[in-house]
């Protein structure tokens, strides 16, 4: 019924992020959603895997630094599933 | 009844980064405290200045300004490379922005007004400007300081305008009613943020 990669906290809170701020690097996302990078790479994977998030890694002078933008298609993903939130709750 | 506790569960941490306070806004408090002592600095020297020369007074605003701009970036900078963010964030943008055409605004006006030669009302003129400033960035990031303050500057801004017109020498530094709105301006535009600078690096 919902989207299951969405219906998760810290993945929608994520997509949240990503849609108030357009681009977040990697570093961001993790300080302000308190996650180890294990747990955000393993969210972060499975986001962009379904299209939702596009992932780009640079090198600022020595130091890699990791990019991740909102897509069209997360976008569309994440407001369907506000709708089927909004839906359920007036129902029930 | 546990399915729909945990969609608006799922609705509301979404709410709160959407909508509230919980949005994410890299900032150095520090900065408010720098643009106090700017405002109190204005508050006691530019009047003088723009009296004695339009010219002399309005490059004096325009250098206490960039100087403002500059510290805030140079600290705006220093936290964002924490996050590893290379410029800024989109709401970083739009603030700057905000402040930005503000400051222009009340510049251009503080000339045009020493040139009639009315001194009183630019008090109210960087008071009504700067209040709007900040009530801007509290409905942008939702922190109720800013608004509030941002509400006290304005009203504060708009009863001495109103009062002000029932005064004859506007252009007249020795006047009682100038020196009661420098002091009024000094709380507002000196005290005001450097109380609110520390109280939020507190609260961080």
């Amino acid at each position: 019924m919902f989207d299951p990669l969405l219906h998760q906290n810290i993945r929608s809170k994520l997509i949240s992020l990503l849609i108030s701020n357009e681009e977040l690097p990697f570093k961001a996302l993790k300080e302000y959603l308190k996650v180890t990078d294990g747990n955000l790479s393993s969210h972060l994977t499975k986001l962009e895997k379904a299209g939702y998030v596009r992932i780009e890694k640079s090198f600022e002078g020595k130091r890699p630094k990791t990019v991740i933008y909102i897509t069209d298609e997360g976008r569309r993903a994440f407001k369907k599933y506000i709708e089927a939130l909004k839906e359920f709750i007036e129902e029930n | 009844m546990h399915k729909k506790e945990e969609a608006l569960e799922h609705l509301s941490a979404i709410k709160s980064v959407l909508i509230d306070k919980d949005s994410f806004f890299p900032y150095n408090y520090n900065a408010l405290i720098i643009w106090g002592l700017i405002g109190t600095i204005m508050t006691f020297t530019m009047p003088y200045l723009i009296k004695h020369s339009v010219i002399e007074g309005t490059l004096f605003s325009i250098a206490m300004m960039s100087i403002g701009f500059f510290i805030e970036g140079l600290l705006t900078k220093r936290v964002n490379e924490n996050y590893d963010i290379e410029t800024c964030t989109k709401k970083q943008r739009f603030i700057a922005s905000s402040f930005t055409i503000l400051a222009t605004f009340a510049i251009i006006f503080s000339a045009f007004f020493a040139k009639q030669d009315l001194i009183v009302p630019l008090f109210m003129i960087w008071m009504f400007t700067c209040g709007f400033g900040h009530y801007v960035v509290g409905y942008v990031l939702n922190i109720r300081l800013f608004t509030v303050v941002g509400y006290i500057s304005i009203v504060t801004a708009l009863i001495l305008f109103i009062v002000s017109i029932f005064m004859i020498d506007l252009g007249d530094i020795n006047s009682l009613f100038f020196y009661i709105c420098q002091v009024i301006t000094f709380v507002v535009l000196g005290i005001l943020p450097i109380w609110m600078g520390r109280k939020l690096k507190k609260e961080l």
